[in-house]
């Protein structure tokens, strides 16, 4: 009877080990969504109306903005690096177009302790080339050979009261900059790292990065555009200042939801 | 058991009787010219085939697609949309003087006319408004199909009555023909007509002016266009490029929409407003591609500048500030580039170079020779 029982007990626990590992196997990796919102210093972000102030007292209107954002990376607790891929591992997002509000990547995520995630804003150089996008929307987004070629990182057209309450046009549009002589380019790319606090054993599966527009004129670099003129794309010196400050433009939080585990 | 063999062998049979052995056509294939766009517009109810293309390029050319007989009434695509004007009327048009199309009655278009170009990669809607496009929710107003039965129909065009065109096309020997190779039926049917004219305009590529052969590296741009085309190309130069393209964008256009600042009052019924109901979209209009702009006169929706250098002019010292200007138009405040004359020069040199000769003489996209019952074609 005892035999008995000791093999029982021994094939129960077996039965138990064995269920235990099926269900890890299971709850393996997610299928990540990356979702993308824009405010002005927390107000949700409304098209062409005149009503933000920014850190210089321009009061200022966005009608339009377009972005590339590329080599997204996860950092788990323990080093490991995760890449999203698909697309290229690069994405466009454009406010007035809401499927490019959400990036479904086919990439895997892990189930694991993750510590930040990682992104550049614009395209590396080692990608950016005239050509990459043949397709409407991110075609339009090209930047002319003759200043360094490739793709707009980021279109921001809008309108802001000028000295003596003038109402003037600025394209805040960032890309490959050039010396005065066209001799020299500098790719102005940056990479945003954003802290993630994911405990192991807890699920995340959408990130929603937000941009807050106000950011880009706040700090290191006051932004006036009663100084630095509407236009910049021929003015490195102000993309370099503009992108020191888009460092600052970003958040991040995260979410389970509808989480389809994958072995 | 009976019963269900004869059953079987009925929709056996009824299945064979539908599949037509007449009916072959062949798929055509638009080559994609180098640096052009990959996806094309083309509706998945319509394929592409040879047979519907030839049929197409007929009824373009065909003044009898009005509906009408008498050789004063007669209207056709090709009426006003001649490829020695890149598919528009021209300025110089005998009939249409000025370059402003009206229909048989007289009436005159709401707007001026557009070209006919490289519209196999519009995605973003057709007319001056897009109001043509998949986004719009009347289902028989979204693709150059749908605007093939409305020119029939509108009273600034043929004026015309579909059922008075598909009998007389029905009625003109060598045209059923052409419908049963095109669709697979004898009946001529206002829907193929409007399929085949779609797929013939979608064969209209230009992608060999002097600045595509530059591209590709087998012919050099002068001095002057070459300055010209920095201007055009640069931001604190002309900045043309943001609307209209350029090397990272051959079709000249994005197709989209923009208030250029010729006004300060906007009451126009069909602007992009009329579109969108958009506030910022007051006044604006779709940005015209720029290949063969120098034989598309009058220039704008509404056609107030009779010449290039009317329109280089007025970007340089005439818009008119508003605050429905388009941001992009970032001289605006100042009324304009402020160009000098030599640059004026030396951009209207570069914009010449999108002349594409070899579109404006392709044998395949003018009148055929003579229409399937042997009539002689429009324009021909």
């Amino acid at each position: 009877m005892k035999f008995f029982s000791f093999r029982w007990a021994l094939s129960l626990l077996s039965l138990l080990f064995l269920f235990a590992s099926c269900g890890k196997e299971r709850v393996k990796s997610v299928a990540p969504q990356i979702v993308f919102k824009h405010n002005c210093n927390g107000s949700e972000l409304q098209k062409g109306i005149l009503n933000y102030t920014n850190q210089a007292g321009n009061i200022y209107q966005v009608n339009e903005l377009q972005y590339f954002i590329s080599e997204v990376t996860f950092t788990a607790a323990d080093g490991q690096i995760i890449p999203i891929t698909t697309d290229n591992a690069i994405h466009y997002i454009d406010m007035d177009v809401s499927s490019t509000l959400e990036w479904n990547p086919d990439d895997r995520l892990p189930v694991t302790q993750y510590a930040s995630i990682s992104f550049v804003v614009g395209i590396n150089e080692a990608k950016n080339k005239t050509g990459l996008f043949l397709n409407p929307p991110e075609r339009d987004m090209f930047w002319p050979d003759i200043m360094g070629g490739g793709y707009h990182y980021l279109k921001m057209n809008g309108k802001w009261k000028a000295d003596g309450d003038t109402i003037k046009p600025f394209n805040f549009h960032l890309g490959i900059g050039m010396n005065m002589d066209g001799t020299t380019f500098y790719q102005n790319y940056f990479k945003v790292t954003l802290p993630l606090n994911i405990q192991a054993g807890t699920l995340s599966n959408v990130f929603t990065i937000t941009m807050n527009l106000e950011k880009w004129f706040e700090a290191p670099n006051v932004w006036n555009w009663n100084v630095t003129g509407g236009q910049i794309m021929q003015n490195q010196d102000a993309m370099h200042k503009a992108c020191e400050n888009g460092a600052n433009a970003f958040q991040v939080t995260h979410e389970g939801k509808d989480i389809v585990y994958h072995s | 058991m009976l019963l269900v063999s004869s059953l079987l062998v009925f929709v056996c049979f009824s299945s064979c009787k539908n599949e037509d052995p007449e009916y072959n056509p062949t798929l055509y294939q638009i080559a994609i010219p180098k640096f052009f766009p990959t996806r094309l517009n083309i509706p998945s109810d319509n394929p592409m085939t040879v047979e519907g293309i030839e049929l197409g390029r007929y009824l373009f050319y065909d003044g009898r697609l009005s509906g009408q007989t008498e050789p004063d009434s007669m209207m056709s695509c090709g009426t006003c949309h001649l490829q020695s004007s890149s598919f528009e009327c021209g300025i110089n048009h005998p009939k249409f003087t000025g370059g402003r199309p009206f229909g048989i009655t007289g009436i005159v278009t709401p707007h001026y006319m557009l070209p006919m170009i490289n519209l196999v990669w519009n995605e973003s809607g057709y007319l001056w408004s897009g109001q043509i496009s998949e986004n719009n929710p009347d289902a028989s107003k979204r693709t150059i199909e749908d605007i093939v039965g409305m020119a029939v129909t509108a009273p600034h065009e043929f004026s015309g009555d579909t059922n008075k065109t598909k009998a007389l096309i029905q009625s003109i020997s060598g045209y059923p023909d052409l419908f049963e190779k095109a669709f697979g039926s004898r009946t001529v049917t206002m829907r193929n007509i409007s399929k085949a004219v779609a797929q013939f305009v979608r064969t209209l590529v230009s992608s060999d002016s002097k600045f595509d052969k530059y591209m590709r590296g087998e012919q050099q741009l002068s001095t002057q266009e070459l300055n010209g085309y920095v201007m055009f190309m640069t931001e604190d130069g002309a900045d043309c490029f943001h609307c209209h393209g350029g090397s990272g964008n051959p079709l000249f256009t994005t197709n989209l929409f923009y208030n250029n600042g010729k006004d300060s009052v906007f009451n126009d019924p069909r602007d992009r407003f009329s579109v969108t109901g958009d506030p910022t979209d007051h006044g604006a209009y779709k940005a015209t591609t720029l290949r063969n702009i120098e034989l598309t006169g009058p220039y704008m929706h509404d056609g107030r500048f009779k010449t290039l250098e009317e329109v280089v002019d007025f970007y340089s010292q005439g818009i008119i500030w508003s605050p429905y200007v388009h941001p992009l138009m970032h001289h605006a405040y100042d009324g304009g580039i402020q160009l000098t004359s030599s640059e004026k020069a030396d951009l209207i040199m570069f914009i010449k170079t999108l002349r594409d000769d070899t579109f404006l003489t392709n044998p395949t996209y003018g009148p055929p020779d003579k229409l399937p019952d042997g009539a002689a074609p429009i324009n021909k």
